[in-house]
């Protein structure tokens, strides 16, 4: 391994005051990705009455609103050149008209492409603000900035629930007025977005795109270039292969629940909001631990953890055994979201992050977001599945993301304690084979 | 990467997922199991007192057996229900053959918390009886009785075994697959060439 020669790194103290201001601003982001996601999932049978449509055509107008995720890949990517403070307060804007005009919708194509919008500019939101956490705090302390910021994502998932138990549903609006909590953001933007900065390490890239030292325009592939690809190849396929079974275990569990351990809906409500809770103690303890210990150990243990959990809480039959796996499934497998973000953002430069960010984001993870319910859904459909149990065919795939392990342990590089510019000296240096 | 490569990449992601649609087709061919139906047609039923999708759900529950059947278990007046699904949640168990020497003719037992008015819900244990004929699964009779009284398997939140489980070789096969997806992420890592890893740091 070549030795790492780290240069005296540039100033890029940010002082505390407003990086708690940002943090506030960005939760807010992370918050709403996590209750808008939430909505869909949990209020579905109420937005289908509403709307009088048949199973074939809600599984149909799905489809276009997942695919906001993927096309959010392209609104991201425009961070590295406008700025990311603009494209945050652009996304915000653009998040809160699509979320208020979905409460305005008359019927279930306009729903559909309301919620396309909106999934479009939360996509870019949070991964603008995961960018702009990177950037802007202190090596020392983005871990567990990454991990608040997450936190409250699981936060958004509970309110959901508890406005659910509450009964907003039943009230007058019905699901629309789930939507229009979705106007928060922008209440918040309007006093609060002439105190927001834009990133120290953007500014100063754009004066060197002034000199005539970077290109101004970031090529779509740019990411893939030779001294970038490999980082992103891994990077990329550890979100993919960690994707597709929590995203496929988190879609099923309750169907899961109820139908094969015979849990009742209330149990499934009650089990939900107790894991979720363990699950933001899970995104802030993995902040901590990766600036304690690293970046690499903290995911290994993350992703073991995840592993184990999971497959504990697919193939017990005991429902007190059950609570407590779920419990840390959730703070393991969600749980290791901060330093699945650092990983996607830490180890590219300034001038590629928002883009290699989008890539591993939005079409290495939103792969197994489409795949990985579709997946344990074919294969465990009770009547014609080849496996013909959700439990079982979760476990089969938690069993095929042991290797993201192995990638992990063996070609992640370590970042901890590091500045940006410093992991960008290392990479930089002449290859060597690890 | 050039514009080529990319394209190339893109139309090899594409067979890929060609290839997995075509194998998750064969392998799920020729699998229906009686439980899964049962399951279907409950669901179905527990559909038809929800505002909007009635008419959906009737049709759905009528290709897999008559509608008619639920009467015993349905609120009749799904406006004291206030239009939600009949059934709060449901479990069916193992099916067994009615006759050991006819595979065409199964009980499946199953739980219901069926929704009843004042936001009240009632537990309606009860046994459903399917035929095949031409390879396909009908609900033909629906007894509200206790599943295991009638000699069928105990429902699986009793303690009784899930209506389908995957065979001992899927586990053999995910640790076979799992190393293969190891090699083939790994061969693609190393690939990808590229950046140095930076050593831990020394904090």
């Amino acid at each position: 391994m070549a030795e790492v020669v780290v240069e005296p790194t540039r100033d890029y103290h940010v002082d505390r005051k407003y990086l708690r201001l940002l943090l506030v601003l960005l939760v807010s982001a992370a918050f709403f990705e996590g209750y808008d996601g939430s909505i869909l999932a949990l209020l579905l049978p109420n937005i289908q009455s509403s709307f009088r449509v048949s199973e074939a055509v809600l599984g149909v107008t799905r489809i276009p609103i997942e695919l906001g995720l993927f096309v959010a890949f392209f609104l991201t990517r425009l961070s590295d050149r406008l700025g990311r403070r603009p494209l945050l307060l652009w996304s915000v804007v653009g998040y809160t008209i699509f979320t208020a005009a979905t409460a305005l919708s008359w019927n279930i194509w306009s729903f559909a492409f309301f919620q396309f919008g909106s999934r479009i500019f939360l996509g870019a939101e949070f991964a603008v603000g995961v960018t702009m956490i990177v950037e802007e705090f202190p090596a020392g302390r983005r871990g567990r900035a990454l991990g608040t910021l997450l936190t409250f994502n699981a936060l958004g998932t509970i309110i959901v629930g508890l406005l659910l138990g509450a009964g907003l549903q039943d009230t007058g609006l019905g699901w629309r007025a789930f939507y229009l909590v979705g106007l928060v953001p922008l209440l918040l933007l309007i006093p609060f977005r002439r105190r927001l900065r834009e990133t120290q390490r953007f500014v100063e890239m754009r004066e060197e795109r002034k000199r005539g030292e970077l290109h101004e325009e970031v090529p779509f592939l740019e990411p893939w270039k030779p001294q970038y690809r490999r980082n992103l190849v891994l990077v990329g396929l550890v979100h993919m292969m960690r994707s597709i079974p929590i995203f496929g275990s988190t879609a099923w569990w309750a169907y899961y629940a109820e139908r094969e351990r015979g849990f009742t809906a209330t149990q499934v409500s009650i089990y939900i909001i107790c894991a979720y809770g363990l699950g933001c103690l899970g995104y802030y303890v993995c902040g901590r631990l990766m600036e304690r210990i690293g970046r690499r150990p903290t995911a290994v243990i993350f992703f073991v953890g995840g592993i184990i959990f999971s497959i504990t809480l697919f193939q017990t039959a005991n429902k007190l055994i059950a609570f407590f796996a779920l419990g840390f499934a959730v703070f393991f497998g969600l749980g290791m979201g901060p330093v699945m973000s650092s990983f996607a953002t830490e180890l590219f430069p300034t001038e590629i992050r928002g883009q290699a960010a989008a890539w591993i984001r939005n079409w290495f993870e939103i792969a197994g977001y489409v795949f990985g319910p579709a997946l344990v859904g074919i294969l465990g459909d009770h009547a014609t599945g080849a496996i013909g149990n959700i439990g079982d065919t979760v476990t089969f795939l938690m069993i095929l993301q042991i290797p993201a392990v192995f990638l992990v342990w063996r070609y992640m590089p370590e970042t901890k304690g590091l500045e940006l510019e410093d992991i960008m000296a290392a990479d930089q240096l002449p290859l060597t084979p690890v | 990467m050039s514009n080529h490569s990319f394209a190339k990449g893109i139309v090899a992601c594409i067979a890929l997922m060609m290839v997995l649609a075509g194998t998750l087709f064969l392998l799920n061919h020729g699998h229906s199991r009686p439980e899964g139906v049962a399951e279907n047609w409950l669901t179905a039923i527990g559909d038809t007192t929800r505002k909007g999708v009635e008419a959906d759900a009737t049709k759905r529950a009528d290709k897999i057996g008559a509608p008619e059947l639920a009467v015993p278990i349905l609120e009749p007046h799904p406006e004291l229900i206030k239009r939600k699904s009949g059934f709060d949640d449901l479990e069916v168990g193992k099916a067994a053959r009615v006759d050991p020497a006819s595979p065409d003719k199964v009980r499946v037992g199953f739980r219901v918390h069926a929704r009843r008015p004042q936001d009240q819900t009632a537990e309606i244990n009860g046994v459903l009886t399917l035929e095949r004929t031409n390879d396909k699964w009908m609900v033909t009779a629906l007894d509200v009785t206790d599943p295991a009284s009638a000699g069928l398997p105990a429902l699986p939140s009793d303690g009784g075994p899930p209506p389908s489980s995957a065979p001992a070789s899927l586990w053999l096969g995910a640790l076979v697959g799992a190393v293969i997806v190891g090699a083939i992420t790994t061969a693609l890592v190393k690939s990808a060439g590229g950046a140095v890893t930076a050593e831990p740091a020394a904090v």
